[in-house]
């Protein structure tokens, strides 16, 4: 291009970087009347079915709802789904530097690094008798500490095995599926079924590095003391064996290939039918999202029970937690919005299969006949008693976590037997716990 | 230009300092950028490494202990092995791939020519993100595009990315093919440029002096490629230790919650991811700090010598 | 050491037949480069090629097995759905004004200091060149928190500021543009200046007409590493609306599912820009590639 025109150009940026560089995204906010809110979605779309709906309708609608009873308070949403870069990170540069939102999505084993810390503020005085009455028990309980409610609970967490029902039934295998109500089975019936689903085009069975660890724990020793976090009791042999099963799974081709070692993309496998089942948190939402032809029958289990014979299903919660506001008033504010969307009232047209919180929110969906996910309410409820939070809830969850996954992966890629992988994770775990 | 070192009536510090008032006028800009967004966190980020880390920021001074730390961990260890391993054969084989296929492509057709340095480049020109995504796809150990290659040849099927021992190796290949600074795009024309300005007449007095092909190649083209190559690999190297974003989105986990990546078992964390974990997963900001400034230091130590023992040509 | 010829940028077309060994059309080691090349070169598009074919195929074809090495079904739905989305425009917008803005910017003031620490002498020019070459080598991962930090600080996360501005001048420029000045005769800058011409006078009339290669490279390079730039705008960016192209594709990588058609959509979306340019630039994309590395 000409010279001048170039040279013109340049000089023309300048001052218009200067301008436009002055437009900034939300940041920080001053503004009293403003609320800003991190968060992300379990589903697209208002009620989950809508076919081009978005991750954040959802949550733009309730927040609209409740602003329209709130007129003068803006409130902006931002999306935490697909920020690689971990949310405990972003929450802890937010605290540091002081701008950490008014509202936060945690769950069980993020909340307590940040209640710990004085982040936080305590919902107790915001929880009515009919809120604690409505609220699944479990989620209350994983939601404490020291003796205080620390976040509004929203969805209720489990990590169950996802099964695509039209390869059973080409293999002519259905009958071997876990049965109605709840769903339960055995490890070796959860083998035969693998086995028998398993064809040249079709893996039977594959898992994630998570969904490794979750299935051997369903052999009844679990990560920590029932209960008592401040030690990792995982090193037994029941928990051998039970990773010794699952890598046999992987030997044998009834796993899909990488299972346990994450670097595997399970879902648009299981999606295009290459997997008869894989451990997931919600992957039927996206079944229905398929084209017309493609979608398949499918249906939600929990993890097949060990030698212990219990089922174990990963429970957890997720929720918004407030943070500590500077007034009052404020708290107040926000706490309002937290309840509300949290409520029965925000949550009860979801017909995503989203696992609610709430008594009365599950009620609402299993009087709908045309909920698609009723049938796994039962299981749903069952569970929910029994679910233990896989992670831990204190402060130091997630660091432990990061040391085991690496481990675990060691005995999928053969590069450590299991006996030896539990141990140096124990060695690690507790040194980071304290434990002696 | 000279410099001149006298200080004596027109030659004064002061007065050649004025005199040169444009040149600082010129440089304002990129000495204010780099003392404000360089200087400014580096010396933070000694800070950093020589502080404990609490979630509200910095904590209080603690020494060398991070350092200590760090070095206790054996994961640290694994990651600098991977590192130096990952720098050795990404530099060694971009670099000599490039030599090869540049001695390869220079006699053939311009047209030719041509076609096959779009071919070489365009992949670093497109985003890191797509095509690391590309790369993990067709390195899917079951329906992935590799191995189904691998199973018409007869060979395999292989684990890549899911294989402990061949992790890092896919990574390794796919940076040398893709990468823009490091990979056999960018070398490949610098190679062949530089083949391009030898001087013709040299060729032609090894011809009439009766040299072969190869006798001209080792002769001429080999050392006068030399402080090419020298760019190349000092470049190369320090761009290999830093470099981070593509092993995160090969190596992370795209189900399932899994709070690591550069696995399997490690085996494909790099110093530079080591740091992202410290500082990002396990929220040990100081740690990372220190984690980081070893790396820096590494990355230092490895460029002087390189620089020193291979510094016959480059003229400053 | 070899100078670049800047007039007689392929010398050797002007040699008969063999001057540089150039092989006989229908020779074994001829055919044996074009073998050894061509299989390179398939290897080294595949990636993209792949990225073309699968941003045209439906959910069930990118799948299928053995995978489809040409659509059969070719459709345009995933390119359909990157724009239903309310914010492909604005992720489109924000790339390409922080890639402009950035690029304009390093043409201004990296070719003021390339010039400087190339034909300018003044105190201190020596050891400031090397500090600024050392920081090229400093890994990201040192001062990455501590200038988020910083950003926090002054208040940039999230802006345009924070993109634009430490980037004004990239060391790489200063560099590249310092290499390209060394090869300006200094007889035409003396004589400009006996002439009274002052230096900005100097620049702007002679070393900038002069420079063109130069400029098109700087200008090509930066607007390309800007436009895919990843890990800072990942990190300083938090809102959608802000986001760049390639952190708002990277986003379609969710924990359930990935939809594979519609990231290669993006891919190409971004990737298509590029190779415009690149196409259509190319000679000095590949004069520029070489700049950094003839002259050490």
């Amino acid at each position: 291009m000409r010279r001048r025109t170039l040279r013109l150009l340049i000089a023309g940026l300048i001052p218009a970087t200067i301008a436009l560089g002055a437009v900034t995204g939300p940041v920080a906010a001053q503004d009293p009347q403003t609320i800003r809110m991190w968060t992300w979605s379990q589903w697209n779309g208002v009620t989950g079915l809508e076919p081009d709906g978005q991750p954040l309708d959802w949550w733009r609608a309730a927040v609209d709802a409740w602003a329209a009873e709130h007129p003068g308070v803006t409130v902006e949403i931002e999306d935490l789904n697909g920020q690689d870069l971990d949310i405990n990170a972003k929450y802890d540069t937010a605290v540091a530097a002081g701008n950490i939102a008014d509202l936060i999505w945690v769950d069980e084993s993020y909340f307590s690094k940040y209640a710990s810390a004085d982040v936080l503020a305590p919902i107790d005085a915001y929880l009515t008798e009919e809120d604690r009455a409505d609220f699944l028990a479990k989620n209350l309980e994983l939601s404490a500490a020291d003796g205080k409610q620390w976040f509004w609970p929203y969805i209720t967490q489990g990590n169950h095995l996802a099964i695509n029902v039209d390869l059973f039934r080409a293999a002519g295998a259905e009958d071997l599926l876990p049965k109605a109500p709840d769903y339960t089975w055995t490890w070796d019936e959860f083998v035969a079924a693998a086995k028998a689903v398993t064809s040249p085009e079709a893996f039977g069975v594959g898992f994630s590095t998570d969904g490794a660890y979750t299935m051997a724990e369903a052999w009844g020793d679990h990560l920590y003391a029932q209960g008592d976090e401040s030690k990792v009791t995982i090193n037994t042999q029941n928990t051998v064996d039970a990773f010794e099963a699952l890598i046999g799974l992987t030997k044998d081709g009834t796993a899909f290939p990488g299972s346990g070692t994450g670097a595997v993309d399970l879902a648009t496998n299981f999606l295009q039918g290459r997997i008869a089942m894989i451990n997931s948190w919600g992957i039927i939402n996206d079944i229905e999202k398929l084209p017309e032809g493609e979608r398949f029958d499918a249906m939600l289990v929990p993890f097949p029970s060990g030698p212990n014979g219990e089922p174990l299903v990963w429970g957890g919660v997720h929720g918004l937690a407030v943070t500590k506001q500077p007034s009052a008033e404020r708290e107040a504010l926000v706490m309002d919005l937290a309840h509300y969307l949290t409520s029965f009232e925000a949550l009860k047209d979801v017909r995503a299969w989203s696992k609610p919180a709430r008594h009365s929110i599950i009620a609402a969906q299993e009087a709908d006949e045309s909920y698609l996910f009723r049938d796994f309410l039962p299981m749903f409820e069952a569970y929910t008693n029994v679910a233990i939070p896989l992670m831990g809830q204190g402060p130091n969850a997630v660091p432990v976590l990061i040391k085991y996954e690496p481990l675990v992966e060691a005995m999928f890629t053969g590069d450590l037997p299991p006996a030896e992988a539990l141990a140096l994770f124990e060695a690690d775990a507790n040194m980071i716990l304290g434990a002696p | 230009m000279t410099e001149t070192n006298t200080a004596t009536g027109d030659r004064t510090l002061g007065r050649r300092i004025w005199r040169a008032r444009w040149a600082y006028l010129f440089v304002l800009v990129p000495a204010v950028l780099f003392l404000v967004f360089e200087l400014y966190p580096f010396i933070r980020a000694t800070g950093y490494s020589v502080s404990s880390w609490t979630i509200r920021g910095p904590g209080e001074f603690v020494g060398l202990e991070n350092y200590a730390a760090i070095f206790r961990d054996r994961i640290f260890w694994k990651a600098l092995m991977n590192t130096i391993a990952y720098a050795v054969i990404v530099v060694g084989g971009s670099v000599g791939l490039s030599l090869v296929l540049s001695a390869a492509m220079y006699p053939l057709a311009t047209r030719a020519k041509s076609f096959f340095k779009m071919a070489f480049y365009l992949p670093a020109v497109a985003s890191i993100v797509v095509v690391a995504l590309v790369w993990r796809w067709m390195y899917q150990p079951a329906f992935g595009l590799f191995n189904h290659l691998a199973a018409i040849i007869g060979i395999g099927p292989f684990g890549f990315l899911t294989d402990t021992s061949q992790s890092l190796a896919s990574i390794m290949l796919m940076q040398i093919f893709s990468n823009p600074t490091i990979g056999i795009g960018a070398s490949v024309i610098l190679v062949l440029a530089a083949m391009n300005s030898i001087p013709t007449h040299l060729y032609e007095a090894a011809m009439l002096d009766g040299a072969g092909t190869v006798a001209r190649f080792r002769r001429i083209t080999v050392p006068l490629l030399r402080p090419t190559v020298v760019f190349l690999v000092i470049i190369g190297t320090v761009e290999a230790f830093r470099e981070f974003t593509a092993i995160y989105l090969m190596t992370s986990s795209s189900s399932g919650q899994a709070l690591s990546g550069g696995g399997p078992f490690y085996s494909t964390t790099t110093l530079a991811y080591y740091t992202y974990v410290q500082a990002f997963l396990a929220r040990q900001v100081g740690v990372a700090s220190a984690a980081a400034m070893v790396l820096l230091a590494i990355v230092f130590v490895v460029a002087v010598i390189q620089f020193r023992r291979f510094n016959t040509e480059i003229e400053y | 050491m070899a100078t670049f010829d800047r007039t007689r940028p392929s010398a050797q077309a002007d040699l008969p037949g063999g001057g540089r060994g150039r092989l006989r059309p229908d020779s074994l080691p001829r055919i044996l480069a074009y073998v050894i090349v061509g299989s390179m070169a398939i290897a080294s598009l595949m990636p993209l090629y792949w990225m073309f074919t699968t941003s045209l195929k439906d959910q069930a074809a990118y799948m299928a097995q053995p995978p489809e090495m040409l659509p059969g079904d070719p459709t345009l739905a995933n390119f359909g759905q990157l724009f239903a989305n309310p914010n492909m425009l604005r992720w489109i917008f924000n790339s390409a004004f922080v890639a402009l803005s950035v690029t304009g910017l390093n043409l201004v003031f990296a070719t003021l200091a390339g010039y400087a620490f190339a034909k300018m002498s003044f105190p201190g020019r020596r050891w400031m060149f090397w500090i600024y070459l050392a920081t090229m080598m400093v890994p990201f991962q040192v001062t990455i928190f501590a200038l988020f930090q910083l950003m926090v600080t002054i208040g940039w996360v999230n802006t345009y500021w924070a993109l634009i501005i430490p980037a004004m001048a990239l060391p790489y420029n200063v560099f590249l543009m310092r290499q390209f000045m060394h090869t300006l005769p200094n007889e035409i800058l003396d004589a400009g200046r006996i002439d009274g011409c002052s230096e900005i006078q100097l620049v702007r009339r002679v070393v900038v007409p002069m420079s063109t290669n130069g400029l098109a490279v700087v200008g090509i390079f930066t607007f390309i590493t800007t436009w895919n730039n990843f890990l800072w705008p990942l990190v300083i960016l938090n809102t959608e609306e802000m986001r760049t192209l390639p952190i708002a594709l990277s986003t379609f990588q969710s924990t359930n599912e990935t939809d594979y058609g519609l990231l290669m959509a993006g891919g190409v979306l971004m990737a298509i820009p590029m190779f415009m340019i690149f196409f259509a630039f190319q000679r000095y994309f590949l004069q520029g590639v070489t700049f950094g590395g003839l002259k050490g």
